[in-house]
């Protein structure tokens, strides 16, 4: 059962129902644990077991570590609690990765014992479904246990439906107990708030996964699965469309998880806070996938000592969180480059802010529209070119796609591309009318300098950049809001292309 | 209209308006409502319009809806769009006193198994002769048809029952699509219909001689531009060689055109099937297994066919095996004498 199924609609409807029916938040969070399991069987099947085991024992944990007489057994606790909650995502997400990298680590010691004993097999493990999520969500309760900055739940049904909750429990956001139970102490009513930005945010998060990142996506994967036949402009133009695919992908995944939980009643946190309009490496991981960035920094970063510790060990913190971040999202050395290249990125940012911060505080044309524009370009051009480690997983390829981003062949011929993708909205624009993307380019180009000139016009954009687009419908009179529902159903049902693909954020 | 500022204040104040759940659940019913039917009207005026004169597949459905007793239809590939002239064949039918009209349904990159599902509207039209076009590659174990050409024809022609088999899986579905699922799957329309009407009422251009390929016209042969050199006319021969193999067995492009061939017969339809000509170096790489096979299988088919695989050397194409116009002409001559001859036996 997938968001975009009419499964989920007649499923999120009979919830909704059901959940009203009954007055007793006991009653109506028993069916809500139900329901979020019955959701994850239908999607993952026996994994439910999983699922149950990870809330089992962090659940037990979180009590344990509580009622610990000392600081000694309670660290033990921890520790094995942490291990336990990380065997399962270590063996389904990790196992094969790890046995590949000890197969070629050992390889040149040529000792056979040593090699005899290590040939571990490959095995055709399925990762089960939002299990990096929710392990994540489970460790962090435990944490903050030990922590002592929440007490444990009482009532497994609550700590149950905190793990479970359908909206969050396949791609996230990663939800802190402390921001998800503290709801569950009053019973549930549908609002007609809640059912405006709900249906608000649903519909919303469908334009952005169906219509702009499934369109997107033709053009991408059709530059990235050869991309040694294309020059710089198809690299760059396939890392601008894959750039465009993942966030709307993963932001509209959320946007619907948001949705069906704001119908619920149950709010989960924000995930995306304009990324791309991010000044430097370190504001985007304050915007992209916030759950998890602040869960590494809070789990990870600060406990090696953060910035605590003197420049070097900030760098090397930074360093391995990033690192992990990478591995966090899949076992490829594709995913371990990315991280380290963004702790890289942060690094570099850090170690040029602390010099050279004052300097540029002194020029006045670097503090306001020219300047911010160059931050921003300059930022998202390294991240971008972040995405290419993302998305080619086969490093020589990567190579490739990266010295022509980097280094441009100057062989900007549009027919050079030559890439067929009819399927797409953007590809078949592309495909009948190649001057589109010179008229885009020039209205950038024009755009940006009528920007840098004009105060008014730059506070408009900023304006229009920055609005909250889903609150500011959801709180319009209901007349125009019918008009924005009737405008994005219909741009669903003409723009839905016919080769749809999974949200990217399912296989981490 | 929508006002900024208005929406500004309600933005900043954050205050909902107050409405029941109720009242709500019918703005979103509506809405979905109102969608829904402007999709429709969109399909139905702009995408179905658009599709009828851009889409040869649906003019030539529209071409069968009319009576051919009389006349010649003529089926096939590029090969057959580029290698014969319906003027030039009823120019020299003509002079031998035969008074007829030629029909050049031929289509790009077609095999008796994409044209099958017209079958019956073909049959409906019940012309006097069919002749079909082939090459090696229509008889080659392949399926990798077109597939929106069975999504746009789906909800005017029938698929029998026992053809199913010798399509894949999307190819049967596409065929076999409900009218809700047609009206759904047109959606993939919606860019070009658009494009088209810009182009054709605001813009007001014409065409490009590709585009006009896909146009109502089955008289004109569609001309390709690209006259190759000759070198590259032996390169694009060696191209997909794999798709030249046929085997002994039978596949179903073969059960394609042997169904064909009974259905028409059945029905007093003449047929007659054309080995079209060409180019020598596309030729020379067929292997003999391939020809004997090939040949066979045509003898199997229980009708006349004539073999002009090897009849014109490479000055007559413009590539691989697509007639020039000194070909088409000279081709077209001896396709009417095929087809005078067959009158006569007829008569």
């Amino acid at each position: 059962m997938e968001f975009n199924s009419i499964e989920f609609f007649i499923f999120l409807i009979s919830v909704l129902i059901l959940i009203n029916c009954l007055r007793k938040a006991y009653y109506q969070q028993m069916i809500l644990v139900a329901a979020s399991y019955l959701f994850y069987w239908s999607t993952s099947n026996y994994f439910v077991l999983l699922l149950l085991f990870i809330t089992v024992i962090s659940y037990q944990a979180g009590e344990a570590i509580h009622s610990a007489a000392d600081l000694v057994r309670k660290k033990v606790l921890l520790a094995a609690a942490l291990i336990l909650l990380l065997i399962p995502l270590g063996f389904f997400k990790y196992y094969n990765f790890g046995v590949e990298i000890l197969s070629q680590a050992t390889l040149p010691l040529n000792y056979y014992p040593l090699n005899y004993y290590l040939n571990l097999p490959i095995l055709g493990l399925l990762l089960p479904i939002g299990i990096s999520f929710f392990t994540f969500s489970a460790i962090s309760y435990v944490i903050d246990i030990y922590r002592e900055t929440i007490q444990p739940e009482e009532k497994f049904y609550r700590y149950a439906l905190f793990i479970s909750y359908f909206p969050h429990l396949l791609s996230g956001p990663i939800v802190r107990a402390g921001q998800f139970l503290p709801q569950l102490k009053n019973s549930i009513r549908l609002s007609p708030a809640n059912l405006k930005t709900g249906v608000t945010l649903m519909v919303w998060g469908f334009v952005k996964k169906f219509v702009v990142a499934d369109n997107c996506a033709p053009v991408a994967n059709a530059i990235f699965s050869h991309p040694t036949s294309f020059n710089s402009l198809g690299i760059i133009i396939g890392t601008i469309f894959f750039g465009i695919q993942i966030y709307c992908d993963f932001s509209g995944y959320i946007d619907i998880a948001l949705g069906a939980a704001e119908l619920v009643g149950l709010h989960l946190p924000q995930n995306f806070f304009r990324p791309y309009l991010s000044k430097n490496p370190t504001e985007f991981w304050r915007r992209w996938n916030i759950t998890l960035s602040s869960f590494i920094r809070d789990y990870i970063y600060i406990p090696l000592g953060g910035n605590r510790k003197g420049t070097l060990r900030t760098y090397f913190n930074v360093e391995i969180s990033m690192l992990l971040c990478g591995l966090w999202h899949g076992a490829a050395w594709n995913f371990v480059i990315w991280g380290g290249y963004h702790g890289v990125l942060q690094s570099v940012h850090k170690y040029i802010s602390g010099r050279t911060g004052s300097f540029f505080k002194k020029l006045p044309s670097l503090n306001i529209h020219l300047g911010l524009l160059v931050k921003i370009f300059i930022t998202q051009y390294f991240i971008f070119l972040g995405w290419i480690m993302f998305r080619v997983g086969n490093l020589s390829d990567m190579m490739y796609c990266i010295s022509k981003y980097v280094l441009l062949d100057f062989n900007f011929s549009y027919q050079s591309i030559g890439i067929k993708f009819y399927d797409s909205l953007f590809g078949a624009a592309l495909n009948l009318a190649p001057e589109i993307l010179l008229v885009l380019v020039s209205a950038c180009i024009i755009g940006l300098i009528l920007l840098v000139r004009n105060d008014v016009l730059m506070k408009k954009v900023t304006g229009f950049l920055t609005t909250d687009w889903t609150r500011f419908f959801s709180s319009v009179p209901n007349t125009y809001w019918m008009l924005y529902l009737i405008t994005m159903i219909f741009i669903l049902l003409c723009f839905t292309p016919s080769a749809g693909s999974e949200f990217i954020y399912y296989q981490f | 209209m929508l006002k900024w500022n208005k929406c500004q204040r309600y933005h900043q104040a954050m205050e909902p308006d107050k409405a029941s759940i109720f009242s709500l659940i019918v703005f979103i019913i509506f809405s979905v409502s109102i969608a829904l039917s402007a999709y429709f009207l969109l399909i139905h005026f702009v995408v179905d319009t658009d599709l009828r004169t851009s889409h040869r597949e649906i003019a030539i459905l529209d071409f069968y809806q009319q009576p051919h007793d009389q006349d010649i239809v003529i089926l096939g590939s590029s090969y057959v769009t580029e290698g014969i002239d319906s003027y030039q064949v009823e120019k020299s039918l003509r002079e031998k006193g035969i008074n007829r009209s030629v029909y050049n349904l031929g289509m790009q990159a077609e095999t008796p198994l994409s044209r099958l599902p017209e079958l019956e509207n073909l049959i409906a039209s019940r012309p006097r002769i069919v002749i079909i076009g082939l090459g090696y590659r229509d008889l080659a174990n392949r399926t990798d048809i077109y597939e929106d050409r069975f999504g746009l024809i789906s909800q005017r022609v029938y698929l029998d029952e026992n053809y199913r088999s010798f399509y894949n899986e999307t190819q049967a579905d596409l065929l076999t699509q409900s009218p809700v699922e047609h009206l759904w799957y047109e959606r993939k329309f919606i860019g070009g219909a658009v494009f088209h009407l810009v182009r054709d009422r605001i813009l007001r251009e014409k065409m490009s001689g590709r585009e006009a390929l896909f146009d109502t016209n089955f008289k004109d042969p569609w001309l390709l531009t690209t006259n190759l050199t000759e070198e590259m006319k032996v390169k694009k021969a060696q191209e997909d060689e794999s798709q030249d193999q046929i085997d002994a067995d039978l596949n179903p492009q073969k059960m394609a055109l042997l169904s064909t061939v009974n259905r028409l017969r059945q029905n007093n339809i003449s047929v007659i099937i054309i080995s079209m000509p060409m180019n020598s170096y596309y030729s020379d790489r067929i292997n003999t297994s391939s020809r004997q096979n090939f040949s066979r299988y045509l003898n199997e088919t229980g009708v006349p066919w004539y073999d002009f695989e090897r009849e014109y050397p490479s000055a007559y194409f413009i590539d691989e095996g697509h007639m020039n116009s000194a070909g088409r002409t000279d081709f077209s001559s001896k396709v009417a004498a095929i087809i005078a001859d067959s009158e006569k036996k007829g008569a």
